[in-house]
């Protein structure tokens, strides 16, 4: 089995670098010829100055349908065909594409080219993850197996907000307390949230993002 | 060939890349009076178009799918896949097809080893390469006899 990268430049040296750190077998396979000269300098990889979407160049890389093949290319139509390629032709199961165009994401998905990544949708829901959602939750207990205990701040846009605790469904979770005002209320069915209110929360871990969707609404 | 393209007043085309070849089809369709929609990145190509010329024009990256929802592709009844580069026009080609699930497409190809790519996908082709060897091999062959 080895690895084979086609194009990209910074994110094909890293991974490349790291596979051979692995002890993978890496081909590399770039149009730039400048870029070919840095990259034979710097990594013990098979280098190949080309295309990578043109047959010609693939056929001189003996490929295996054992290999894992990932095209990294900037622009999507190219990784698209090079994969394309490396399935229909090569039998290799393992043809990796890099999206540039989060959009394209379910395109690929369509056209048979499953297995993919994207960097920009990767980093959209982190960013999401810790500008929406974390801002209002605090985490109360991290340690045990399938618990989990939070605070959620509400406010005016939550959709829980001025509601009754009875009509408020919550899949396998509690709301153990209400902190309102510095003090605190155990809370029953009638009880209203208000805006302002912080919630404790008791879930199964798992449900912790259905608990999230309740509380905070789809982010 | 069995593939045929309907060609009715009032039905909607979409044509990607107006160069020298776009524009000619785009050109046609709109004096035969049908609704054109061109999609090119360089804005400069629309002057391909003759003055005549009664459809919109997009710029902007054909193989963009938010671009194709602005031209309402999915409504299309014909496709025309123009611009000058093959893996570009195979992903068009290929996302007009398979994500909105449009079947009337014709693509241009260079490299006569891709059309195996579109003939996978049951996707119409013209090929000038090919339609120029063939041309020329003729002019060979009839060299030869006399």
């Amino acid at each position: 089995m080895k690895v084979i990268l086609i194009g990209g430049e910074e994110i094909s040296y890293y991974l490349g670098r790291m596979f051979l750190n692995r002890g993978y077998k890496v081909t590399m396979v770039n149009k730039k010829p400048q870029y070919c000269k840095y990259l034979a300098k710097k990594l013990k990889a098979l280098i190949i100055n080309g295309d990578g979407t043109d047959n010609k160049v693939l056929e001189q890389l003996e490929l295996k349908s054992d290999d894992v093949f990932i095209a990294l290319t900037p622009r999507d139509q190219d990784n698209l065909v090079a994969c394309l390629a490396a399935r229909e032709i090569y039998k290799i199961e393992n043809a990796i594409s890099l999206i540039n165009d989060p959009e394209n994401l379910e395109v690929f998905e369509k056209i048979g080219i499953e297995k993919t990544v994207s960097p920009v949708s990767i980093m959209a829901k982190a960013i999401f993850a810790s500008s929406t959602v974390e801002k209002h939750i605090k985490s109360l207990l991290t340690d045990s197996s399938d618990l989990e205990i939070f605070e959620i701040d509400i406010n005016e846009s939550s959709p829980v907000s001025r509601k009754q605790l009875k009509n408020i469904e919550i899949k396998d979770g509690i709301i153990g307390a209400i902190k309102r005002n510095n003090s605190s209320i155990i809370p029953k069915g009638d009880t209203y949230i208000l805006p302002g209110d912080k919630l404790i929360i008791i879930s199964k871990k798992e449900m912790k993002n259905s608990v999230y969707n309740t509380f905070i609404g789809e982010t | 060939m069995d593939f045929k393209i309907p060609f009715k007043k009032s039905f909607y085309y979409v044509v990607f890349g107006c160069g020298r070849l776009g524009s000619i089809i785009a050109n046609e369709l709109s004096a035969k009076g049908h609704s054109v929609v061109v999609i090119d990145r360089d804005e400069a190509s629309f002057e391909n178009l003759s003055f005549d010329f009664t459809g919109f024009t997009l710029i902007g990256e054909a193989n963009e799918i938010e671009q194709m929802r602005e031209a309402k592709i999915d409504k299309a009844h014909a496709v025309f896949v123009l611009t000058p580069d093959d893996n570009t026009n195979i992903m068009i080609a290929l996302t007009v097809k398979k994500y909105f699930n449009v079947n009337n497409i014709i693509a241009r190809v260079y490299n006569p080893k891709n059309i195996k790519t579109f003939a996978k996908y049951k996707i119409e082709i013209v090929c000038p390469t090919m339609l120029a060897s063939n041309r020329l091999k003729k002019f060979i062959s009839k060299g030869e006899k006399q």
